[in-house]
């Protein structure tokens, strides 16, 4: 008797240990989905997914088109998210619809992961439908060499970076920013700046930012680039924005000259040169301040004033700078987002049934349609906006008040560069949606003069992975390298940046250009 | 001289025998295998499964595909690696911070737990043996984050030390010379205490007549300490030893990824962080194929290490791991 007592403990506590590992193993939601044909579940980064939950105008869409979307939480990083994707795609566990990127969707859309969504558009999508036509570089985007569709890129607003500025330091330093046109003039102002509070203030380095330092090839006119007839540095990646900069680009020699210059006389923040301070020590550096000026987000000049700038000092006053000019006077145009984002694209499982699809797709062609633009762009008409007397729309609600709401909290917000749905994009009301501060600045810079134009690439499967294994080590090696003749740990002269550009050669960026400009070739010319 | 059908005849008997005793074995001591069903579930599982899984390092693997349907490509991916110009530079990096890791860090532990052993004074024992062991359960990026702190070069204590004695402020965490004396202390913060309690075990199980009769031959405490308890503790010094040497290429990438930036790459990026970014940062399509081509090569000449130091140990101190 208490041998077999002991028999059903052990095989009880077998049993759990065995039960716990099977549970690991499952996976969340599968691909079921919901069956009613009146929503569908869709995996997304779990960022997204909480903005989405705070929107006001969303949860009118999903009760006119009677649609509702279950969400699946990602991972916070896109990376993960698409990591996950593959995951889910192993485990046979893809919910109805998944945020995805372009090159996945055009690999396991053939392989029969991802639906032909083509010919389910035609029957049900008649307003997307309508915007594939009117727009030819979408419609090569998204359509495979057999004519299929596999997932629907999210249009994105343009936008470029802005270089934001206090104000009122610059008047205290005695600083006139309307007289800054050419790079000489703002390193001219950095240096007054470094005089006036520098003096007593050993951490304090007027120009600073967040992430890579490399974000001033435009200035000097070697940014990255792509055309019908050549390719210059690594343009992947989100790099014909961020990050963008072309070191076999003769005024790329100027720009490392200037950089250093500035590092030498400590007018830019060497922790950030370095790559060692994080966000948050550079929004700390604006808001205490140990900087004065910055090239980043459009948005995020108003972002200090929002965020304790006027608290840390009653004087703060961020402003919004004039792009720079060559010395000619001829605008020094800056990289800019893509209007079709290849890295948020919508795609739907090959294996839900016909009914899911056509929800999904009802869903998405409502953003397409009138209606369905004016929602997502300015809300409800007399909750969020009104007709001005010349057909014009004008918000009613306030920008600041709306997005200063508790996360988590029902707002109207019109930030379209973040996903949603995937839908068309109203520029013009997405710039209306700021502060006036932003709203100004966008009206005066974001124009054609000063705009390069990005361009989304498509790859073969091949060439992705080619691609990503080359751009893993030199981008790498070029920020490392580029970051050493910033800093004075590699001696600037024409010979050692010749032997540098020599290197990166070998280690693959040329043959990462020739991808490059293959890809643009075929997505663009063919 | 048996004829061949004999021989067959004979191996037979003894697999049936074999057979009947493993039977015989299993019933008799059924309880216990009952009891090795959940580890030996986990081992299969979670360790010897996906070893099969390194398959796809010979397909072009794709996850839609599976290993069944994925193109297979022979040895393409091993090719690519020899041919990879950049390959030389992490195996470089890796290999100076695996050395690095065992010449420096590995005889600490035994140096402070011969030490330790020593202190006669139980609560001094027992309280620096629990204050070495507690940086083991801090994660990576708290402790890089602490180390990011001291080191600042605006406001850390280390550099407000070196600006106040009049010398300018170094900003550690960006210079490659710095990257591993920087790693390789970290590793010894949060490892030294948890391995020195391996040996300080190992030390409670000499006899302690051995010691007596050392010190009745004249041995001071350094004598009995160079030779008695070292000489005691060598098989646990060996096995250890020997799994360090198998963890040569293993790295700690999490620590590597927290101080990581674009001022250290020449020296910090290593075999790790480079699949990483290929199979799991990819700018483009994952090449998980390739990713695991490069951590097979890595796994075999660990392996063949851990052979090379079994058989060492076995020839040159008459003890090893397997």
């Amino acid at each position: 008797m208490k041998m077999l007592k002991r028999v059903v403990m052990l095989t009880l506590v077998a049993a759990s240990v065995g039960a716990v590992l099977l549970t690991g193993c499952q996976g969340g939601q599968g691909a079921a989905g919901i069956k009613s044909g009146k929503g569908y579940s869709m995996f997304m980064r779990s960022t997204y997914i909480d903005w989405i939950k705070e929107l006001k105008w969303y949860d009118e869409a999903e009760k006119r088109t009677g649609i509702h979307v279950e969400y699946v939480r990602g991972p916070e990083e896109f990376a993960d998210c698409y990591s996950e994707v593959d995951q889910r795609i192993i485990s046979k566990n893809l919910p109805d619809a998944v945020m995805t990127k372009l090159t996945q969707t055009n690999v396991y859309g053939p392989q029969g992961v991802f639906a032909n969504l083509a010919p389910y558009i035609k029957k049900y999508a008649p307003n997307l439908q309508a915007y594939i036509d009117a727009n030819p570089d979408y419609r090569k985007l998204v359509t495979s060499p057999d004519g299929a569709i596999y997932g629907l890129c999210k249009e994105t607003p343009i936008f470029a970076d802005f270089i934001g500025y206090r104000a009122d330091q610059f008047a205290k330093a005695g600083v006139d920013a309307s007289k800054i046109k050419t790079v000489e003039d703002f390193t001219d102002a950095l240096r007054a700046l470094k005089k006036h509070f520098g003096k007593d203030n050993r951490n304090y380095y007027p120009l600073c930012g967040r992430d890579s330092v490399l974000r001033f090839a435009a200035w000097f006119g070697c940014a990255s680039s792509i055309s019908a007839e050549k390719s210059g540095g690594v343009y992947i990646n989100g790099h014909y924005k961020d990050g963008s900069f072309d070191i076999m680009n003769e005024d790329a020699y100027a720009m490392m000259q200037t950089m250093n210059q500035w590092y030498a006389e400590g007018l830019i923040n060497p922790e950030w040169v370095a790559g060692t301070t994080s966000e948050a020590d550079w929004e700390s550096a604006m808001l205490n301040g140990n900087g004065s000026v910055f090239y980043d987000y459009y948005n995020r000049a108003e972002w200090f004033m929002e965020n304790g700038g006027p608290n840390s000092d009653p004087d703060y006053k961020m402003a919004v700078l004039d792009f720079l000019e060559d010395g000619k006077g001829n605008p020094m145009k800056v990289t800019t987002s893509l209007k079709y984002n290849d890295e948020v694209v919508t795609a739907v499982n090959a294996k839900v049934s016909e009914a899911t699809i056509k929800a999904i797709l009802k869903f998405i062609d409502y953003f397409y349609g009138k209606d369905g633009i004016i929602l997502a762009n300015y809300g409800v008409e007399g909750q969020s906006f009104k007709l001005a007397a010349d057909g014009s729309k004008e918000f009613i609600v306030d920008y600041a008040k709306e997005e200063a709401a508790a996360a988590g909290d029902k707002r109207w917000s019109f930030l379209s560069d973040r996903l949603t749905v995937c839908k068309p994009v109203d520029n013009v009301a997405f710039f209306k949606w700021n502060a006036p501060l932003i709203s100004e600045a966008a009206g005066r810079l974001l124009v054609d003069k000063n705009l390069l134009k990005s361009y989304t690439l498509k790859f073969s499967e091949a060439d992705s992975k080619e691609l990503s294994n080359l751009v893993a080590s030199v981008y790498a090696a070029e920020t490392a390298g580029m970051v050493t003749f910033i800093n004075g740990s590699s001696k600037l002269t024409p010979k050692s940046w010749a032997a540098f550009q020599d290197t990166m050669n070998k280690k693959g960026l040329r043959r990462i250009e020739e991808i490059q400009h293959e890809a643009f070739v075929t997505t663009y010319t063919k | 001289m048996p004829s061949k059908d004999n021989r067959r005849d004979g191996a037979t008997v003894r697999e049936e025998s074999f057979l009947r005793r493993a039977i015989r074995d299993i019933g008799k001591n059924r309880i216990l295998y009952l009891l090795m069903i959940p580890g030996f579930a986990m081992l299969v599982l979670f360790k010897i499964g996906p070893v099969f899984a390194m398959v796809i390092s010979l397909q072009d693997y794709s996850a839609a595909q599976g290993v069944l349907g994925s193109r297979w490509v022979a040895l393409d991916n091993y090719i690519r690696v020899f041919k990879d110009p950049y390959i030389l530079t992490i195996v470089k990096n890796t290999l100076i911070l695996a050395v690095l890791s065992i010449v420096v860090v590995f005889p600490l532990p035994i140096i402070f737990s011969l030490f330790l052993n020593e202190v006669r004074r139980k609560w001094v024992h027992s309280a620096v043996q629990a204050l070495s062991f507690l940086p083991y359960f801090i994660s990576a990026a708290v402790m890089v984050s602490i180390t990011y702190t001291l080191l600042s070069p605006s406001y850390g204590i280390v550099n407000e030390v070196i600006v106040a004695c009049g010398g300018t402020a170094i900003n550690f965490m960006a210079k490659p010379s710095w990257f591993r004396p920087i790693y390789v202390i970290l590793e010894i913060w949060q490892t030294f205490g948890y391995s020195s309690i391996i040996y300080l075990a190992s030390m409670t199980a000499i006899d302690l007549e051995i010691y007596e009769a050392a010190e009745v031959d004249g041995a001071n405490r350094w004598s009995k300490m160079v030779h008695v308890t070292l000489p005691s503790i060598l098989p646990s010094v060996i096995v250890m030893l020997i799994i360090s040497v198998g963890n040569i290429f293993t790295v700690n990438l999490d620590r590597i990824l927290l101080m990581y930036n674009p001022s250290v790459y020449p020296t910090a990026d290593v075999i790790q962080t480079y699949v990483y970014r290929i199979a799991f940062q990819s700018t483009g399509f994952p090449d998980y194929s390739y990713g695991t081509s490069v951590n097979v090569l890595k796994s075999l000449i660990a392996f063949a290490l851990v052979v090379g130091v079994n058989k060492l140990a076995a020839k040159f101190a008459e003890t090893r791991l397997f």
